[in-house]
């Protein structure tokens, strides 16, 4: 069986706020690379990160990310 | 934007401008590497033959070079910089692009180790070429991958 995807609304919650990738990448402590990687899908992020992500965009983690099966 | 965040955003700037020379460099470093390599490969020893001057010099520059190289793909530079720009440089892709070109390196070492081992059948190799092949293979891989791993990280 395939592993499921890792997807997420890093960009749309992003938008929503008015943010750049280095707004967030800022407030999370982290470099636009990893913002960037993180929201195409390249690099999956560790539970700390995922955290923060979702403690700087004010939204619980599991609406920012979520499994798609199958890949 | 807050005074905080713009504060908050000066290290990560010059860490991201660190990043990007620093994968500007491993590609450098990595291609001229195992050319460099290659060409010293080329001028076959005699196994025989005794250590001039001139072997002593060029051996002891590789192996400089090499451990450099080493300690710049374990440690990710940057020293001359504040700690918090020295962490931003070490973010959490940056060791994950680093774990990955460690494992490259690791798996072309194995494979020149192998090749060597099988050249070894029909010519005598010696054991410092022997070293050669598998330290170029693994450096200049690992090099390699991790400034492609980080282009492709820094254009998305």
């Amino acid at each position: 069986m395939a592993d499921p995807a890792l997807r997420n609304r890093l960009k749309e919650e992003r938008a929503r706020l008015g943010w750049t990738q280095a707004d967030l990448a800022a407030r999370t402590g982290v470099t636009r690379k990893t913002i960037n990687t993180v929201e195409n899908g390249v690099f999956t992020p560790s539970t700390v990160l995922a955290l923060r992500l979702a403690q700087a965009l004010e939204t619980p983690v599991e609406t920012l990310f979520w499994l798609e099966p199958g890949g | 934007m807050s005074d905080l965040s713009k504060s908050a955003r000066d290290p990560i700037a010059i860490a991201e401008r660190m990043q990007r020379r620093r994968t500007r460099i491993f590609m450098i470093e990595g291609i001229l590497f195992l050319v460099w390599q290659g060409i010293f490969l080329t001028n076959n020893e005699d196994p025989g033959a005794s250590y001039r001057l001139v072997d002593w010099i060029r051996i002891s520059g590789f192996m400089g070079w090499a451990l450099v190289l080493l300690f710049l793909l374990a440690t990710g530079g940057g020293f001359v910089w504040r700690r918090d720009v020295r962490e931003l440089m070490r973010d959490e892709s940056t060791r994950a692009h680093n774990r990955m070109a460690q494992a490259a390196g690791f798996w072309a070492a194995m494979i020149a180790a192998l090749a060597v081992y099988v050249l070894s059948i029909f010519e005598p190799v010696t054991p410092s070429a022997c070293m050669h092949w598998v330290l170029s293979a693994g450096i200049g891989v690992a090099l390699l991958r991790f400034a492609m791993l980080e282009r492709r990280g820094e254009r998305g």
